[in-house]
Parts: structure tokens; sequence; C-alpha cells
């Protein structure tokens, strides 16, 4: 977008680190990779470039929650995203740790760092990961680090409290792992990539192709008694981490205490890439000490003489309380600062990802004095993400799940191009060429889809007279593939990628249809708008609580303001009815 | 020009002669209103919050239109949340209009349900309530006002959460399976699912059962039939076997007798109409016309047969609504109801040319007999009436939906519902599942005042004449 950036990293050799497993995608972050990607994001384009290992999940299930997923090289992925950065004009990579934000009349207007040093600039984003106030946990043992063999930075944080902002602690933590050469393959399940592998960038022409397996195994009785024994012994239990962790990622400590009937749990070995012989083991974070951690990978079946190649440890830091941002990410209390990632309390690359490029957007826009720009939750999961923390906050390290996106059958991996990629191309993040592959797609598209509804069949045996197409494909035994077979002539420009497309659009239709209701009276919420210089505190109408929440959250429009937990459907009604009854009631 | 938090005034109480009549003042002019006109208003002005007091009430020109008790309760308690007077007078339609006359010289006249709508705005009661609150006001009988105060109580709210909560219980399920596809939870079981779903489904159906509709709005009785077979002797006769509970609205003619009566238990709306026949007469044709159209709005249409009987109705006329009666069979010879046997062998001995018949039987076999000389010669036709419209008999004990709209939205849930089971069978994608449980949950929130959209606040603003 050409705006003169600097970029401040704590070492340079960690840009583009996987802190946590070797693999983007699954789930929603799958979806998400493939929205990044489309909007002119890196994440996707790396993962495809670095990938050893690909799977489309949830394939048995339906095409609005199938979602790609990769196992990457974690030192090419690393060195390639240092090359893009590199390569990047008006980009300037500096190696430094960031101690302040300087702040003038409630508005950013710079940094210094550790060294003394400071730089000036209208607009600051934050993405701090895990870094702030950073504490490891290995058994008793507590060490300050933002990862494994990285220091924290521990001023920032002080900064950022004077500056007013509320602070909280959050916890996660990584497995242990181990060398591949130490493992007896004979005990382990094989899972191998998919046949036709499929990635998660759009028009990039990146040649994807499995070169690894991964491995599955689980834990034992033995497994669950050392840990049971040993309780007492790990970080979490012991009372020394106060952080919240995630529930959906609990350690095996957790998993085991919560779950005491379940015998086993599954163990995944996920290779680190192809130039290490470092694996994974997925499904075992711990904060047990390190002899704890060697007896419990000792007693999973195959992993008998694994040898430790990095042990596991828990990571406390602290985050800010996403209701302090806007839709934008820009704070409500400092003017031209945007925060993003895991000091908004989530987890996870894709999460992180798509709003370091959301803030990045926003900052420049602001720059030009543009309007920010806000995906809707009917746009885009990143629109579901920003909104959720926005609006709700949240109490857990967030992570993106399909089930939180109201409008999943649209928001599917398949179509992120097309709803994302005309964004991306104004704002010129898409590169030219790319943007013309992306528009023969559409036409071949529509043109193929178009003669679906025209043309008609005749060479299916139980049909009494002839059909169109696109009716054939409605039937649920049926696939594109099949009607070829009944005469539908295919031209070479229509790729399989396409194929699946029009299938999913002309099969689904009727739901695709419903849920476009639901999304007309949506939007109908989303575009009244609430002035941004409202005293909730003087509507009396609304409930005491109702009113201190929208005053804390200054929903942007009446839709917003109904999804504020604690905020109910009365309060929006008498929000709306002091509005109207204030003629402030505004269309947007 | 009508403002959202002028002061507002209505008779409360409904027309018609009753021991006491009440009316209510509300806004923040009510208690100077009101003192302009009360004898005792000294006291008044400076009186507590729920406080009475007795005095005369006089009109502009300072004469005296009753003795009346005045009900202060200042603002925020009471009902609306605004200052507000009921004043009680006796229960003589003249004088409680004589009043309401007098105060609308000051105040405007309540729009309905404004003084719900108030309520709801000032914060005194949610949603569910307000609008439980207006179907008390419209309450006709017992039941219905039973089936309003226990949605007010939360029955209808719990009812309602539970089956919400399963609902959530079975969509949580496959949003497991999906989002955690990569990790070693136990497969869905399919048929233990479909099961919940299915055993949803028919909690939904008892709960929405047609009954809850016919308590609020009233069974639409029609008599109809060729003059002189004694249709007003059996409206009549309904009216006095059954309690008569609406007084007629006054000052309209109109070609039908109206009446209002509790049949066991159920406001039921009973039409005595104009006599079918071949006629020239212009007047006389423009009644039976209506009587025609007063049929196709009736629940039931109870038409009179006799021996010379035969009846012509448009193709679209739906025959299932109608009973089929016979009246005067005491003049047949009866001395009471006949059993089932002697009453057929009676009606084949007639010989009657009925053209039409309904689900292959020969009308002739559905024929109601009926007299209103004989004792319990009308239990024939009221149960025929009842089973008709297969009414739950145990409807206190259970919780009904009694508000159009409630019902609209467990329509929608049931829809929905019904659509995740079909998805289950074409084993379609478990979002799809999971996207006709989500639109099944969101209608029963709409109920619960949870979640809402646009239409919804359209729905309510045009109801309760919000921001006009």
């Amino acid at each position: 977008m050409g705006a003169k950036t600097a970029i401040f990293v704590i070492k340079l050799e960690s840009i583009g680190r996987m802190s946590c497993n070797p693999s983007v995608g699954g789930p929603a972050k799958g979806h998400l990779a493939r929205e990044i990607d489309a909007l002119g994001g890196e994440i996707g384009y790396v993962a495809d470039l670095t990938g050893i290992h690909y799977r489309m999940l949830n394939m048995k299930k339906g095409p609005a929650v199938w979602a790609p997923r990769a196992q990457n090289d974690r030192q090419l992925y690393a060195q390639i995203m240092r090359e893009h950065l590199e390569q990047q004009d008006n980009l300037h990579i500096i190696e430094s740790t960031v101690s302040d934000i300087l702040v003038e009349n409630a508005a950013v207007c710079g940094i210094r760092t550790q060294i003394g040093k400071e730089y000036y600039a209208p607009k600051v984003i934050i993405a701090s990961g895990t870094f702030l106030r950073g504490r490891i946990h290995v058994g008793n043992i507590t060490v300050a680090g933002g990862r494994s063999g990285e220091p924290s930075a521990d001023q920032l944080p002080a900064s950022l409290k004077a500056a007013g902002f509320v602070l909280g602690r959050f916890k996660t933590g990584t497995p242990p792992r181990v060398d591949l050469r130490s493992l007896d393959f004979s005990r382990l399940e094989e899972q191998a990539g998919d046949p036709e592998p499929q990635g998660f960038s759009y028009y990039r022409d990146v040649t994807l192709a499995n070169r690894v397996s991964c491995y599955i195994t689980h834990t034992t009785a033995e497994t669950h008694s050392i840990i049971q024994s040993n309780i007492k012994l790990s970080a979490l239990y012991s009372g020394i981490i106060e952080g919240i962790g995630p529930r959906y990622c609990p350690s095996i400590e957790d998993k085991i205490v919560k779950f005491p009937d379940k015998p086993n749990h599954h163990v995944f070995i996920e290779p680190e890439g192809l130039t290490t012989h470092e694996a994974y083991i997925n499904g075992i974070s711990t904060s047990l000490p390190p002899w704890v951690q060697e007896m419990v990978v000792h007693s999973i079946p195959g992993l008998e003489q694994a040898k430790f190649m990095r042990y596991a440890y828990a990571i406390e830091y602290d985050y800010v309380d996403p209701t302090e941002i806007q839709l934008s990410l820009e704070t409500k209390k400092i003017r031209g600062l945007y925060l993003a990632g895991q000091i908004n309390g989530t987890s996870g690359y894709e999460e992180a990802a798509g709003q370091g490029l959301m803030a990045g957007i926003n900052a420049v826009l602001s720059l030009d004095n543009q309007d920010p720009l806000i995906l809707t939750r009917s746009e885009a999961y990143l629109g579901v993400l920003i909104d959720d923390l926005v609006t709700c906050g949240t109490n857990e390290p967030y992570r993106m799940f399909t089930s939180r996106a109201e409008y999943r059958l649209q928001l599917r991996q398949d179509n992120a191009d097309e709803r994302l990629m005309p964004i991306g191309h104004k704002l010129g993040l898409v590169s030219e060429t790319r943007w013309q592959q992306f528009c023969s797609m559409k036409a071949i598209k529509e043109r193929e889809t178009m003669r679906l509804w025209s043309e008609n069949c005749d060479k299916h045996t139980d049909l009494r007279e002839p059909v169109k197409y696109a009716a054939l494909l409605k039937r649920p035994e049926l696939t594109f593939t099949d009607l070829k077979r009944y005469g539908f002539v295919a031209p070479p420009d229509l790729s399989s990628d396409i194929e699946r497309r029009i299938e999913i659009e002309i099969k689904y239709e009727g739901y695709l249809k419903r849920q476009d209701e639901e999304l007309t009276k949506f939007r109908a919420a989303e575009t009244l708008l609430i002035p941004p210089d409202i005293d909730f505190m003087k509507i009396e109408s609304i409930a005491w609580e109702a009113r201190e929440k929208l005053q804390r959250i200054r929903p942007e429009n009446v839709g917003q303001a109904m999804r504020i937990p604690g905020v109910n459907y009365t309060d929006t009604s008498a929000l709306m009815v002091w509005l109207k009854k204030n003629h402030l009631l505004r269309k947007g | 020009m009508q403002t959202l938090f002028d002061t507002i005034c209505a008779v409360i109480t409904p027309p018609g002669h009753s021991a006491v009549a009440m009316l209510r003042i509300s806004g923040n002019r009510s208690i100077e209103i009101v003192c302009r006109f009360f004898s005792n208003h000294a006291k008044l002005q400076k009186a507590a919050s729920h406080t009475m007091h007795y005095g005369t009430f006089r009109d502009n020109a300072g004469t005296a239109i009753d003795d009346v008790v005045c009900l202060l309760y200042r603002a925020p308690h009471s009902y609306t949340g605004e200052d507000s007077i009921e004043i009680s007078c006796h229960g003589n339609p003249l004088i409680a209009n004589r009043i309401l006359g007098t105060l609308l010289g000051h105040a405007r006249m309540a729009t309905a349900g404004e003084f719900t709508r108030r309520a709801f705005l000032n914060g005194k009661m949610d949603l569910t309530q307000a609008e439980a609150v207006a179907d008390v006001i419209s309450a006709t009988t017992i039941k219905s006002e039973l089936a309003a105060l226990m949605q007010i109580k939360g029955y209808l709210a719990t009812e309602l959460k539970n089956l919400l909560q399963r609902i959530t219980t079975a969509r949580i399920k496959m949003e497991l399976a999906i989002d955690f596809s990569d990790q070693d939870l136990p497969q869905i079981d399919l048929d233990t699912q479909r099961t919940q779903i299915a055993a949803i489904l028919n909690d939904m159906e008892l709960l929405g059962s047609e009954g809850g509709k016919y308590i609020r709005d009233g069974i639409r009785i029609c008599l109809a039939g060729a003059p002189n077979l004694g249709k007003s002797s059996i409206f009549n006769a309904l009216l006095k076997e059954n309690r008569a509970i609406v007084t007629p609205h006054p000052g309209t003619t109109r070609d039908y007798i109206e009446e209002t009566i509790a049949l066991d238990g159920y406001p039921v709306v009973v039409y005595d109409t104009a006599g079918i026949r071949n006629t020239v007469d212009e007047i006389e044709q423009m009644g039976i016309t209506r009587t025609h159209d007063l049929m196709q709005s009736a629940d039931i249409i109870l038409y009179l047969l006799d021996q010379d009987s035969s009846y012509e109705f448009s193709p679209d006329f739906n025959e299932e609504r109608m009973i089929w009666v016979w009246n005067k069979i005491d003049l047949a010879g009866f001395n009471g109801l006949p059993s089932q046997e002697d009453w057929e062998r009676y009606l084949m001995s007639l010989q009657l040319r009925l053209p039409h018949e309904v689900d292959d039987e020969p009308i002739v076999m559905n024929i109601i007999p009926c007299s209103t000389v004989l004792p319990d010669g009308l239990t024939a036709l009221t149960d025929a009436i009842l089973s008709k419209l297969s009414l739950p008999r145990d409807i206190e004990n259970r919780p009904l939906i009694t508000n159009t709209r409630h019902l609209a939205a467990l329509q929608r849930s049931r829809t929905a519902i019904q659509a995740a089971l079909q998805a289950m069978d074409c084993d379609a994608g478990y979002e799809f599942v999971a996207f006709d449980l989500i639109e099944a949950s969101s209608a029963l929130e709409e109920i619960l005042g949870v979640i809402s959209t646009d239409d919804l606040l359209d729905s309510i603003f045009t109801n309760f004449c919000i921001g006009k």
C-alpha cells in the first residue's frame, strides 16, 4: 500500500519462527489462512512454499467445513518468511526490543527501544506474541522468556499499563520434541498426506507435494499413573501458573485430571522438516519437570526409546483486554495505536496473521484519512474474529472455530478469493497477475454455470424427459464428473477447482438461499449506526449493567450492540427507541 | 400531536355494566389533571405513592359525576413507571365515559397496549412479560387468563428454555465433530442423535398444539342453514347453558348476532346468521352473502339440516369444518339423546337426499342430533365441537403458546427441526444439520427475547406504537 514502515523484532533470526507446532490450517484456521491469502497476506503462500504434508480435513462432512491443513518445514518457513520481508519495498527491518510507546495528547507518536533510541511514526502496531512479561514454566523452575531460547519483553507492558490499558494474563504450552530416529515406527500408525494435496494460496502457482508422513500413537494406563502420581510437580497444578489456558488445547495433565475415565489419548508425531530429525509430539503439552516428561514419553507405544531434543514448557504472558480496541484494531484510548495477535487475547498463527494484516491495512488507510476496512461477520472469518474480540472480549486464549461463524455455509475455504480478492485488489495488495487469473476463473465459472442451467441432458437412464444438467447435479448421488458421463462437454479451461465451486453452489443452493435470507436481516441491523459520541449512561430505559457494557464497548451499530454479552434484547430495543426518539438513528 | 411520553388515559375495565369500573391516567401531568376535578385534591396532591383517596369527581362545569376512589402511584413505582392514578367509579358505562370525557380535555386517549408499551419502555417489564400482559388484557376466559398468567410466571419460558437446551445439546455434537475432527473424539452416534431430535419435534408439537391459538383468539362458530330450522334457539340455548361473558357491542346493526361464551372453559364466539335460501329480496340477499363470508372465516360451522335440505357451496369450501346438525329431535319422537344405533336407524329411514360425501362416508352418518327442549339435548353437539377441534382436556396443566407471534416462532422452529431430520436422512454434511438446528434455536430465542432481528423490532414497534 506504499507506506514507509519499520518492523522491530527481538531477534532477526526469529522472524517467521513457528513457536508451536510446525503446521498451518485445520478447521476454521485453514479458512483464515485462505482469506488472508486472498487479501494479499503471506501466511498461506509461505505455508504452501514450505509444506511437506497436506491433508484436507472434514472431507466426510459438508463442503463448508472442509479444512486444508499442512505440516511445514519449520526452518524453511522462517527462512522464506524472512526473505519475503526483506524483499518488501518500503520495509525497514530492525532488531531491537521495544520498551515504550510514545504518546502525546492521547495519540501515539512513536516508540523507544531498550537501547534508548526513539523512532517517530503516526501509526504503531503492537504484535507482541507471547513475549509480554513472558514466563516459561517447567516443573517448579520459572525463567523469563518470550518462547524457548528467546528473551521476554518486560518493559513494554509497563508502558501500556501506564497508558491506561487493562492487562490480563494467559497461559499456553508446548509439548516435547524428540529425535525421529529413536522411534519404533512398527508401533506407530502412519498417517499419509492426501493423494492430491491442496494448500492455501490462490493463483500463486506453487506445486505441492507430500514429502513426509505423520504418525499416530496414544497414551497408556502407565502414562496416566505417572502423571497422577507426579501431578503436584506440574507448574500448572502446583499453583505457580496463574494465567488462564485455552480449554480447547489442554495440557496432558489437564486431560488426565479432568477426564479420568478416558483410558487413552491420541498422540500425533509431526516431523519438523526435511533437514532435521526433530519431531513434535502433538497432544502432550505439559509443564511437568523434565524427568517426569521423559517417563511420560517413554510410556507411549513407539516412543519407549525416544531421545529428547527439546523439553515441553508452559508459558504465561500479558495480553490487553480486547474490548480496549475498535473494529479497526485501533485502541480506543490512544489514537494511532493498533494491537494485533496474542496481545488481543488470541492464540494461533492464522488468527495472529489475520489481525496483523487488518491492523496494517487500517493503519495505512487511516494515514490517508480513509475509512477503516471492517470485514463483517457475513463476509469473512476475519470479520467474525475481530467482532468477537471487540464486542465480547475473551476469557481464554481465543481460537477460531467454524461454529463461531453464523454464515458458515457462505464462508467456505473454496470461495475465500471470491469473497475477498476484490477487496485485496482494490487496496493494491493483490498483484495484477493474480488478479487476472482470478477474473478469468470467475468468467469461466459463470459461463459454465449458465451452461448447466441452460443445456438439457437426455443421456441419464432414469430420465423420462430431458432435464437441465444443473437439476441433475442437485441429486445427492451425482458429482460434476458424473455429468461428463451423461453428455456434458467440459471445455479445456474448466479446471477441477472451478468444477468443485460450481458443484457446491448448485448442490447446496437451497441452503445457501436460506442463509442469504438470514444475511439480509443481519445486514439490516448492522447498517443501523450508533453515533460515536453517545453517553449510554444517560439512557435510563436501559438496564444499569447494560449501560455500563455499552459505555465500555461503544458499539458502532445496533447489530454489534445486540451481540454484547449482558446487553439483552430489551436493552437494545430501548436503545433503538431512545435513538429514534432523539432522531439519532441513522442508516449506514 | 401524539408524542411518546405525554399523559394518557383510558377506561381499563371491560365495557358494560359491572359493580365497579376503573380508569387509568398515566404520565407526568396525571396528578395535576385529576386534582382539577377531584374534591379531595389537596390531600391527593401531597399524598405518598400507593395510597387511596375517597372523594367526588366533578366535570368541567363543577357538576358531580360520581363518588370515586383514587389509587395513587408515583413514578417509578407504578405499572407504567410513570406517575399514574387509577380511578374506581360505579360500574355504569355512562359514568365511566363522563369521567373519561372530562380527563380527555387535558390528556390523550391511550392507544391499545400503550400502558404496557410504556411499562416496557420504562424498563418495568421485559418483552415476554409485556406481550403476556397484552394477552391478559384481551383474555376473555379463565383459561386464557391462566395461560397468560403462566407465561408471566415463566412456565412457558422454562419449557422453551428446556427445548432450546436440548436443541443446543444436539447441535454441540455436530459442532464438535466439525471443529475437532483432527482429535480423538468419539464418533457421533447418528441414530441416537436422530432419536433425540425427533423427540424434540414431538414435544414442540404438544407445546404448540392448535389449542393454544384457540385459547387466545376464541373459537369462531357459525350457525347456518335454511330459515326456521331453529338456529336462534340453538344460539340461545348455547348462551343459556354456557356463561355469556361479553356484552354485545352497542350501536352497530348487523345481519347476524354475535356472542362470546365459555364452552368447557374455551372462549367461543357464536354467530347466529341470516337463514340461507334462494331469494330475490335484495336486502335479504345481502344478509345471505354476509353469512357466506362468516362461514368462510369460521373455525366451525354448525349447519342445520332437515328432511328437505340440500346444500350448495362454492367448491373451495372446507367441509372439514362442518358439523351437520339435526335439530328438534324431540319432534321426531325422541325423549332424550338417542343411542348411536337408534340414531343411525332413524336417519336411514329418512332417506335423505344429501349429495355430498365427506371422507367417502355419507354425510348422513355424521349428523349430530340436537334438541333445545330435551335435557342434555346439546351434549352431543358440544362434544362434537370439542372433538372437531381436538382440544386437549388437561390444558390447565401445560404451558401453551397463546400468542400469535409465539406460535409463528414455534412453528418456524418446528420446520427447522423437521429439516434437520430430513438432512440427516439424506446424509447431508454436519454443517447443514447444524444450520437447521441453529435456525430452530434462534426461532425459540426470539420468543425468549434472547436475540432479535429487525423484523421482530418492526413488529413490536407496530404493535406497541413506538416512536411515531
